[in-house]
């Protein structure tokens, strides 16, 4: 059987699987219109996917760009004989969890206005931490202590010292607690089974 | 201020991606490739092996007549070929790729684990015979090609974690030598430690620090 034939047949697979894995094979073989149609298609699932995860982070565009780019640069590894979407959210967690992980503090003073679907919170200030993880529901799925870290020194853009004077911790603590952090949001990125 | 708008960003890197798609891509051959390594890797440095020295004398009778040498001796080829495996398949991104190599170190470390024991108890009566001098170099001059194979190999794939990816294929390069030590050199499981799973773990570590080195390469790649 052929890949072609093993992704039409695969009828009791969810249909964005069976789209997604067609087009796949598809675009493997050069066809520049299903890899089109699969990469508009996985955007919108991956911006999806990435706010119910993340929130509505300011950097959510730049992330969906780079997942798109990690699966056009390791397309040719999805083999047609295995299910689509373990594949592409194994690539989405790696980079999304890598772009927050690398994710550098914003210079003092830039403005965070040409940021796409940006949060307008150039004004933000660590006091505001709190109400800003309620209103854009940052990381909603990590317990409070892990959501504030993230959100103070990955959103909001504060250094690890400056986070940890804020919350009253030491900076050895916010580091540790930065790195559960990810690490939690790393388990809670392979809940996929909604998407 | 200028405002640009997201989606049409988004747009144009899917056109300017899908233009690049024309030419298509030819799949990644996960099996065949890691078939291709693992048996090269070995009759490579069996050739070497035998081109450097002799197999231990009566190697065969011991083989055949200690069920614990089998044991050690198959376990060995086992870690080092489930090694292989998720070294190769951290190379195609999916789930569960650290439990693979979970499992993979747990039977590396069970390995191990058997000559800690014979220090203690000995499978053999410890005997010199069949000594290689500079075995251990050559655990690392026999494993080190291998190695360099594999991740040039593991490139052409998409790795992830290019550290774990490089410690893994490191590590079952590195095995390969020093499993066939077990016949090729004298046996005494200090000597096992210290002179041939040794050197083995230092490819490991050497493919990590490599891993490391293409990770920074990767995330430097436009």
């Amino acid at each position: 059987m052929t890949c072609t034939d093993s992704a039409s047949s695969a009828d009791t697979r969810p249909n964005d699987e069976v789209r997604w894995s067609t087009w796949m094979v598809e675009a493997q073989q050069g066809d520049q219109e299903s890899y089109r149609k699969l990469l508009t298609s996985l955007a919108n699932a991956i911006t999806a996917y990435l706010r119910v995860k993340f929130g509505n982070i300011d950097f959510l565009e730049d992330c969906v760009q780079e997942c798109l780019l990690a699966i056009h640069q390791g397309r040719h590894t999805y083999q047609c004989s295995k299910p689509f979407r373990p594949w592409m959210f194994a690539v989405v967690r790696h980079k999304a969890i890598d772009m927050l992980r690398h994710r550098a503090r914003r210079p003092q003073g830039e403005s965070m206005d040409d940021d796409s679907n940006h949060l307008e919170n150039s004004r933000v200030v660590p006091d505001q931490s709190e109400e800003l993880m309620v209103r854009e529901e940052f990381f909603i799925g990590l317990p409070n202590h892990f959501r504030e870290a993230l959100v103070l020194t990955r959103v909001i853009g504060l250094s690890v010292r400056e986070a940890a004077d804020h919350t009253g911790v030491t900076e050895a603590a916010m580091k540790v607690r930065v790195h559960r952090a990810l690490k939690a949001l790393r388990k809670l990125l392979d809940e996929v089974d909604a998407f | 201020m200028s405002h640009t708008d997201p989606h049409s960003n988004r747009t144009r890197l899917i056109d300017q991606l899908a233009q690049e798609s024309a030419a298509g891509v030819r799949p990644f051959a996960l099996a065949p490739l890691l078939t291709v390594w693992w048996l090269l890797s070995w009759v490579f440095v069996v050739t070497m092996t035998l081109l450097t020295g002799s197999l231990r004398p009566g190697w065969q009778d011991q083989l055949a007549g200690s069920l614990r040498f089998s044991i050690e001796t198959g376990l060995g080829i086992a870690a080092g070929l489930l090694l292989c495996i998720a070294a190769f398949r951290s190379a195609v991104p999916g789930p569960h790729q650290r439990r693979w190599t979970g499992a993979a170190l747990m039977l590396a470390l069970l390995w191990i684990g058997s000559f800690v024991m014979g220090l203690a108890a000995p499978t053999f009566e410890t005997a010199v015979i069949g000594a290689r001098p500079g075995c251990e170099q050559q655990v690392l001059l026999f494993g080190l090609p291998a190695m360099l194979a594999g991740l040039w190999l593991m490139r052409r794939g998409y790795v992830l974690n290019w550290p774990l990816a490089g410690a893994a294929i490191g590590l079952a390069a590195g095995f390969i030598p020093a499993t066939l030590m077990l016949v090729a050199c004298w046996y005494q499981p200090q000597h096992i430690l210290g002179f041939h799973i040794f050197p083995a773990l230092l490819l490991g570590l050497g493919g990590g620090m490599l891993g490391l080195g293409l990770q920074w390469l990767d995330s430097r790649r436009p």
